[in-house]
């Protein structure tokens, strides 16, 4: 069998029979095959989750309707294939209905009949555990201890939130700059909840003309060509049902859609644009931004009901520059990302790589290390990775990202310390040497800091 | 005992695996070497229920046994028992028709005719 093996239960009382099943099942050395002689040594064996159970119709300790009922009882989607001495349309339309998966007559197209079905069980179950491996492989991808890498007390921080988020219903923005991480924040949100099982659909405001956005969201029903019958197009949040919906730069939602958007979320209600039918929807919100809500707010560019109405659980990503703690991880962590998905050999950087990287400041944050740490692998000729390898493409706006949204010079203070702060592993006097500026304002600045936090 | 025994169903399983078919047969026997006693005593008392389930049981068997005309007496069996009857001559050829099928299989095995 081309699929991988099977777990096999024979049940059947006839031990002529059984042998000649095991023997037959066996032909293909990766199938593992256990024999019992009667429906109740089957039944104390159901935990070892058997792929397959052959089942005699007529067993000793009781029937095999009786069986297969006690079988599916304790696992639901468990594949029993009936084996009978005798046709009987009655009895295998009746199995077959109560949950068999086949119902097969002991003659003499028994072996051609079984192996087809064993076939078809094998080629299901081995993609049913694909499947469940890359959910697996993908839940480990998303657990905040292996997917976003920091032992820095921020990262720490937002890996608590991020389980709280997942444990409740409440409505999650999720802020910071662009390449911070906040798809993946969103992903780990939905794939650590309840409604894990259900669609994650993501739309990025910003990608959406204008003109389209309003029908992308809520579906449309249209006039067909005929004039006779009206074309349903479901919108996203409703292709969403049961599951997590990522309003993507929600900051950038035109006004005029604002307001549905805000029905929506305190409703739980929608109309297909063109229609009139109400549709109920059952989905969890999360939003994501890369401007200030409350600022947009101020200016009339965002509804302030809305705002309020979406805000619940904020978790604002730091920017990597405010992070630098994180950045040997995270570099270890990408160079052997690389290395398995090309399987090469895993790569290091040299103490000159490490000390450039420590230097950039990083505008398109862990995105931008990723690439650069990708590309680096790519261009570098020895294991170890040298400070040449590492490519800096510098984007003519600015480094550090400042003046990319307004702030007051206070808070660009605290960004210019902070970035150094992290920059000197912490150490203020060297900071106010290399600022300029006495240690007094430094320690002063964190202390106010502090009482903010608190 | 001088019929020609192919073993065809066995054969086309196994890809003429002599020591699977060897194992079936020497199986086969045992079996009835247990189920004969029984089977004649459930005679004797008229047990339908038992009878009805021996023979249920070595139907599919005798199929592969090359024992045709014993499989096809034991479905006739089958249905008379279930349908309450005891064909008490029938059942008797049957076991008749065992015991001779079941030395003839043993003949098989000692003589390497297989």
């Amino acid at each position: 069998m081309v699929h991988g093996g099977l777990t096999i239960f024979i049940v059947e009382d006839d031990p002529w029979y059984g042998e000649f099943l095991e023997y037959y099942l066996g032909i293909s050395p990766a199938n593992s095959i256990t024999k019992f002689q009667s429906a109740g040594e089957c039944l104390d064996n159901l935990h070892l989750n058997p792929d397959l159970i052959t089942l005699d119709y007529r067993l000793p300790d009781m029937p095999g309707s009786l069986a297969l009922e006690k079988i599916l009882a304790y696992n639901q989607e468990q594949k029993v294939i009936i084996i009978s001495g005798q046709e009987d349309i009655k009895t295998a339309v009746t199995l077959l209905k109560e949950g068999a998966y086949d119902y097969i007559v002991k003659d003499d197209d028994t072996k051609e009949r079984l192996w087809k079905v064993i076939n078809n069980i094998s080629k299901a179950t081995a993609l049913e555990k694909e499947n469940l491996d890359l959910r697996k492989q993908l839940g480990e991808q998303l657990n905040p201890s292996n997917s976003w890498v920091g032992q820095g007390a921020t990262m720490q921080k937002i890996a608590g939130l991020v389980q709280k988020a997942a444990d409740t219903q409440i409505h999650i923005t999720i802020t910071g700059e662009t390449g911070s991480g906040k798809e993946m924040v969103a992903r780990a949100i939905h794939y650590r909840s309840a409604r894990n099982a259900q669609p994650f659909v993501q739309v990025n405001i910003a990608g959406i003309p204008e003109t389209e956005i309003e029908e992308v969201l809520f579906g449309s029903e249209k006039q067909g060509p005929d004039s006779k019958s009206p074309v349903s197009r479901p919108g996203l949040l409703e292709q969403t049902q049961g599951g997590t919906f990522l309003l993507d730069e929600v900051c950038d939602l035109p006004l005029a859609i604002q307001g549905r958007l805000l029905q929506a979320i305190q409703n739980k209600v929608i109309t297909r644009v063109g229609g009139t039918k109400p549709i109920p929807l059952d989905l969890r919100f999360l939003f994501s931004t890369t401007k200030n809500l409350e600022e947009l707010v101020k200016t009339g560019a965002y509804r302030e009901d809305l705002y309020y109405s979406m805000l619940g659980l904020v978790i604002s990503l730091p920017a990597l520059r405010e992070r630098m703690e994180d950045l040997p991880d995270l570099a270890k962590f990408f160079l052997n990302q690389y290395a398995n998905q090309n399987n090469r050999p895993v790569k290091t950087l040299s103490e000159e790589a490490m000390a450039k990287l420590k230097k950039y400041s990083f505008p398109g944050n862990v995105r931008e290390l990723k690439a650069m740490i990708e590309l680096a692998c790519v261009v570098s000729n020895s294991e170890i990775i040298s400070d040449r390898d590492i490519i800096i493409h510098k984007v003519q706006k600015n480094q550090t990202g400042f003046l990319q949204e307004e702030k007051r010079l206070e808070d660009y203070n605290r960004d210019i310390i902070h970035f150094y702060l992290n920059k000197y592993d912490q150490k203020v006097l060297v900071v106010a040497d290399k600022l300029g500026i006495s240690k007094s304002t430094i320690y002063n600045m964190l202390k106010n800091d502090r009482k903010k936090a608190k | 005992m001088g019929k020609t025994v192919t073993f065809q169903l066995l054969r086309e399983v196994s890809n003429d695996d002599q020591a699977f078919i060897r194992r079936m047969i020497d199986t086969f026997i045992r079996q009835l070497n247990e189920d004969l006693p029984k089977f004649k005593e459930a005679f004797k008392q008229k047990d339908i229920e038992f009878l009805t389930k021996i023979c249920h049981r070595l139907k599919s068997s005798l199929n592969y046994m090359d024992m045709m005309a014993e499989r096809d007496l034991c479905a006739f069996l089958v249905g008379a028992l279930r349908a309450g009857h005891f064909p008490n001559q029938e059942l008797l050829q049957f076991i008749e028709r065992l015991e001779t099928g079941k030395l003839r299989l043993a003949e098989n095995l000692k003589q390497d005719t297989i």
